[in-house]
């Protein structure tokens, strides 16, 4: 804070450092979980590019009108998706944590500890617009739609 | 002052039988060589130049004036059929030339013919000194030490003067360019006067200057003014003539008469230039013209009843200026603060949305503790190692904030910018107002403006003709007040170009009469009356002898501006010869300021036919005016039987009888 003379008081503070929603684990975790719950056409599994796609998508709330746009057709700007090792950090983490299983398939497949935090969210009714989000673009998402937004 | 005397000439041949050679004295006054034609008469004469190293005066050749009898063989018998004959073959020949100079110095000048005809032997008192002849490198004799026109310019008593070349370069007033007017050589001598002035100097007037010299003048530094002064003035008449061309374009492009007052030698300036503006063929100066221009202007302006609020008008005009800086910077700072407000609504949804989530995810985990479900991960189940809240990577020390904490803090920030986005908001409703009033007072001046205009057009609809009349008029003035400046200056330069002629015009007059004046009006005068009056001696038949002058430019004789000997018979221009010859060295007997060789030669004089009595007056004459300074030698070949006629004694004669030669 500059002072009448000019000079600089430097004030320490003891609190953390402020986090983004989306870099806050839990968080990160919960979108995956949803990503493979309400993109997979059968509740359990995605491929990781999907997972990519779809987790960065749910992430961005501001943008989410453009990605709409896009997918259904009313622009042809498409999503720029870019590498975030979040997201592996986060698959790994559920993995270990036993929230998703890799199938043998290269599939991320939600366990049953995924599921109940899928439950969980909708019990205490938490991230209903990204639930909301999902279920919206399900059906345009396919996999021929995230090859052409990760690689063109 | 006459700078020579001949004492004896000698011409010596040496050959291996025997030695042959001329030497004939020569006394003050008259000395007559008779001798016939082709036995040697103009070798001897001619002699004296060769002696004095100045065998260029003889003509263009430059040549030794001598025949194959001074440097080859000589033959006893002067009949060229006679074949039989041996010659003597010639090894060696000289001229020895005795002279003495105004103090009485005598000396004895031997120059080698068949030898090294490139240097002269000056014998004085006994002793012999040898001096170089033409040039030693780049050193010519008449500059060096040891040259010898050098040493003899040094004993006649003459300081050669620097003359001007054609080059602008500056040479010595050389012996050969003096010589020709005291030398009359045979073949082309009789020719005019100065026939053998050496060109090849490439002096400038150089028959003028030689003259100049002879006549008296010391100071050839001011030669050139009147060339200085002339080329000045015509320069001064060209620029006055391109002011009077100035005038006439000046009155063309303005549709002026214009006359000239004065001109370049009028006696007073008065002006160059009056214009004048012609109309109705009435014609009136500009000055006059632009009086009565400035006369009606003043009329009009009277008769006009001022329009009162002008002012007004200006003011309004400028409060509206100001009033439309206001709304144009107030407007910018309302952009300003939407754009600002656009910004802060974006982070607050920003903000809202992240604080929104946060308290979901609070939410989550409060309801998954109440279900017993902890979704909390307080170590990575990867490596086991502490993981903390966040993805985002910071160095080791730093925590993240809580869930509750960070939903603390973006609240925090949340308050922060909606209170700023408050502050704009009630700031950009102010600047609003502010501006809703502005516009109404801009309003208001516009009408006001509108109302002074509609009284200004009723008042132009009133005086309008008066008006514009007058702006016309004032163009007009302006356009006249340019002329008269321009003619002003015109008239200006006009007087300074007349000032320095008139000024150049007498330094002209005084360069030319010094020009003359390098040569006294005494002598100056006095060659003319001895040139008529020995020309009235000599028998001179041509037309009014009293029509006859000296030029001023040339100071030779001239007749009606052009030079005499175009336009007299063949006899009258050798009588000039003889009689302007004469007249110079007269000269140089009366005058210590005339320098006069001392002696003069004339080679056959009686040319084209010259009758007898005015030979015998050229004898008489000579014999009579030199008695006791100055010499003049003819070599003649008029007959022998003729010569008692010319009444001359012994003591100035020197005869050679014909079929001999003069050298033996």
């Amino acid at each position: 804070m500059n002072d009448m003379n000019g000079s600089v008081r430097i004030v320490i503070s003891d609190a953390g450092y402020e986090v983004p929603i989306e870099n806050r684990p839990l968080w990160r975790l919960l979108m995956l979980c949803l990503c493979m719950k309400l993109l997979s056409s059968d509740g359990v599994g995605l491929p990781t590019a999907k997972i990519r796609a779809g987790s960065w998508m749910v992430l961005r709330p501001a943008r989410w009108h453009e990605y709409k746009d896009f997918l259904f057709g009313y622009s042809d700007e498409s999503p720029k998706v870019m590498p975030d090792s979040n997201v592996d950090r986060a698959i790994q983490i559920g993995i270990a944590k036993g929230y998703f299983s890799m199938s043998n398939s290269g599939r991320v497949e939600l366990m049953s500890m995924g599921q109940s935090l899928v439950e969980l969210a909708e019990q205490a009714d938490v991230a209903s617009a990204e639930r909301e989000f999902l279920q919206d673009i399900k059906s345009k998402l396919t996999d021929k739609v995230v090859k052409f937004i990760i690689w063109g | 002052m006459l700078g020579l005397k001949l004492l004896k000439l000698s011409i010596n041949v040496i050959t291996k039988d025997k030695n042959f050679s001329v030497s004939i004295p020569f006394n003050d006054g008259l000395n007559v060589i008779r001798a016939e034609n082709s036995s040697g008469k103009s070798t001897f004469v001619n002699s004296i130049a060769y002696a004095l190293g100045l065998e260029s005066i003889l003509g263009p050749g430059r040549r030794a004036p001598f025949p194959a009898a001074i440097t080859n063989a000589i033959f006893l018998n002067k009949n060229k059929n006679n074949n039989n004959e041996q010659g003597f073959f010639v090894v060696g020949s000289f001229v020895d030339l005795e002279v003495s100079n105004k103090n009485g110095d005598i000396v004895c000048l031997r120059r080698e013919v068949k030898g090294n005809p490139d240097k002269i032997t000056v014998v004085s008192k006994g002793e012999a000194q040898d001096f170089f002849l033409k040039s030693a490198g780049s050193v010519g004799s008449a500059i060096s030490e040891l040259g010898f026109h050098n040493w003899l310019a040094k004993f006649i008593g003459w300081n050669l003067p620097m003359v001007p070349r054609f080059d602008g370069s500056l040479a010595p007033l050389y012996l050969e360019c003096i010589f020709p007017l005291f030398f009359i050589e045979q073949k082309r001598g009789w020719s005019e006067i100065q026939a053998n002035a050496p060109l090849y100097y490439k002096i400038k007037n150089l028959k003028k200057t030689a003259l100049e010299f002879c006549l008296g003048v010391s100071d050839f530094s001011r030669r050139g003014d009147v060339e200085k002064y002339k080329v000045a003035i015509r320069q001064l008449e060209i620029q006055w003539e391109g002011i009077k061309s100035s005038f006439e374009t000046l009155g063309e492009l303005n549709g002026l008469l214009v006359n000239f007052d004065c001109d370049i030698d009028s006696e007073d300036y008065v002006r160059l230039g009056v214009l004048y503006h012609v109309s109705n063929g009435d014609r009136v100066t500009v000055g006059d013209y632009l009086s009565n221009l400035q006369r009606r202007i003043r009329k009009i302006d009277q008769d006009l009843q001022g329009w009162s609020f002008g002012h007004e008008l200006e003011a309004a005009i400028s409060e509206r200026q100001l009033i439309s800086e206001k709304i144009f910077a107030l407007s910018e700072k309302n952009n300003n603060i939407e754009a600002t407000s656009k910004k802060i609504n974006r982070k607050l949804v920003s903000l809202e949305n992240d604080l929104d989530r946060y308290k979901q995810l609070r939410r989550l985990i409060s309801v998954g503790a109440k279900n017993g479900i902890n979704i909390e991960t307080k170590n990575c189940p990867v490596c086991d190692t502490k993981l903390q809240e966040s993805f985002t990577p910071v160095e080791d020390g730093y925590e993240p904030m809580t869930i509750d904490q960070n939903i603390a803090y973006l609240e925090d920030q949340k308050k922060f910018y909606d209170a700023i986005n408050s502050r704009n908001n009630e700031e950009l409703r102010a600047g609003i107002v502010q501006g809703r009033s502005m516009q109404s007072e801009l309003e208001r001046v516009e009408v006001l403006i509108g109302s002074f205009k509609d009284e200004e057009r009723k008042y132009l609809d009133a005086f309008g003709n008066e008006i514009k009349e007058v702006a016309e008029l004032r163009f007009l003035e302006r356009d006249f007040q340019k002329i008269i400046s321009q003619r002003d200056k015109l008239n200006a330069s006009a007087e300074v170009i007349f000032k320095e002629h008139y000024l150049k015009s007498e330094s002209l007059e005084i360069a030319m009469k010094s020009d003359l004046g390098g040569v006294s009006k005494e002598i100056f005068d006095a060659l003319k009356s001895r040139l008529i009056a020995n020309l009235q001696d000599f028998s001179y038949k041509n037309m009014n002898i009293h029509a006859l002058d000296i030029s001023s430019q040339t100071f030779r004789p001239e007749l009606d501006g052009f030079d005499i000997v175009a336009d007299i018979s063949a006899s009258d221009s050798i009588r000039i010869i003889w009689a302007y010859t004469l007249a110079l060295m007269e000269l140089g007997v009366e005058f210590d300021a005339v320098k006069h060789g001392g002696f003069v030669v004339f080679d056959e004089p009686r040319q084209h036919e010259a009758s007898h009595e005015s030979f015998i007056a050229l004898l008489k004459k000579s014999k009579e005016k030199f008695s006791e300074k100055g010499q003049v030698i003819i070599a003649t070949s008029i007959p022998v039987a003729d010569m008692a006629v010319l009444g001359l004694d012994e003591s100035c004669l020197t005869v050679f009888n014909d079929g001999e030669y003069m050298i033996q």
